[in-house]
């Protein structure tokens, strides 16, 4: 195999194995769905095209910083997007996604299911909760907790990815942990 | 583990749960963007060789531009230097066959430099 279609391969693995939750961290700061999937498009786009050939160990720092850049550019675009959007909302046609059916199917067959309708509802019901909590969190707080809790890097490479200090970033962990504890523990929830 | 790190585990846990519930329609954006993203690095690796590729045409075109312009600016200054002498040398031919035939035009005479440039000549050989 060539070492081209080899690194195709590992990026794809890595690409996978990260949108999901890159796609939450996105929706957690921009609070818009469409806008969470264009930033994270933006951000394996801006990876894949320069830095892929980087070793494949500083990948996950770096999809980290180039994520929470876009998502800084998206917020300094939003005034500008925004009128756009409702500038030319009217001319958009509501059928435009090109989304197959079929895919739609074969994504649903993935889901894995839960043991009772009730489990379910209270998982959803307490992860609404969780997700919400971690929404109101000060960004770097919430990028601090998410990356290295969530993402599972290192101190010293979470503090690479946000542009500050290893002692800012556990004192961001620690605020984000605390006021987490203390609200959950407020709303009567045990984790 | 200390109580903090757990704690936030707990959470990630539960946002990790949360991952297998997402909308199927995100999951085929998510699809779709990694697709993108995967063809945007072959067409960045082709243009980037392209590039280099044509970088360094332009590198060399350059380089030859330069040596060409050097290498006749040389031969210019070789030429002219050869053609200088070879005048001078014909003037002196001119001048000392004139002497030894006494063919010297007699306003050649009158000349103050030629007069300053024989007279070392006859005192040496007055000698």
């Amino acid at each position: 195999m060539n070492p081209v279609s080899n690194s195709r391969i590992e990026l794809s693995d890595f690409l996978a194995s990260i949108e999901r939750r890159a796609f939450k961290q996105a929706m957690f700061a921009v609070k818009n769905r469409e806008v969470a999937l264009d930033v994270v498009q933006d951000a394996m786009m801006k990876l894949s095209e320069k830095y892929s050939a980087r070793p494949t160990n500083e990948w996950p720092m770096l999809f980290q910083r180039i994520l929470q850049n876009t998502i800084r550019d998206s917020f300094r675009r939003s005034n500008v997007r925004s009128l756009w959007m409702s500038l030319f909302s009217s001319f958009v046609s509501d059928n435009d996604d090109e989304t197959d059916p079929l895919d739609i199917i074969s994504a649903i067959s993935e889901h894995k299911g839960l043991s009772s309708p009730q489990q379910q509802i209270e998982q959803t019901q307490l992860l609404g909760i969780i997700e919400a909590e971690i929404e109101k969190l000060p960004a770097r707080q919430r990028e601090a907790f998410l990356m290295r809790y969530w993402e599972e890097m290192d101190i010293s490479e979470t503090a690479l990815a946000m542009g500050c200090s290893e002692g800012s970033v556990k004192t961001h962990c620690s605020r984000a942990t605390h006021t987490l504890a203390a609200t959950l523990k407020a709303k009567g929830i045990a984790l | 583990m200390n109580e903090e790190t757990e704690f936030a585990s707990k959470i990630c846990t539960q946002l990790e749960a949360g991952m297998s519930s997402l909308d199927p329609v995100v999951l085929i954006r998510l699809h779709k963007a990694r697709g993108l993203a995967l063809n945007a690095q072959n067409v960045h690796g082709r243009f980037k060789f392209a590039g280099i590729a044509a970088a360094a045409e332009q590198e060399i075109l350059s380089h030859a531009k330069i040596l060409l312009t050097v290498l006749a600016l040389s031969v210019c200054t070789i030429g002219t230097y050869y053609w200088n002498g070879d005048e001078q040398a014909h003037e002196h031919d001119e001048i000392d066959s004139a002497l030894l035939t006494d063919e010297l035009p007699p306003t050649a005479y009158l000349d103050p430099g030629f007069q300053a440039w024989l007279k070392p000549s006859v005192d040496s050989s007055s000698q």
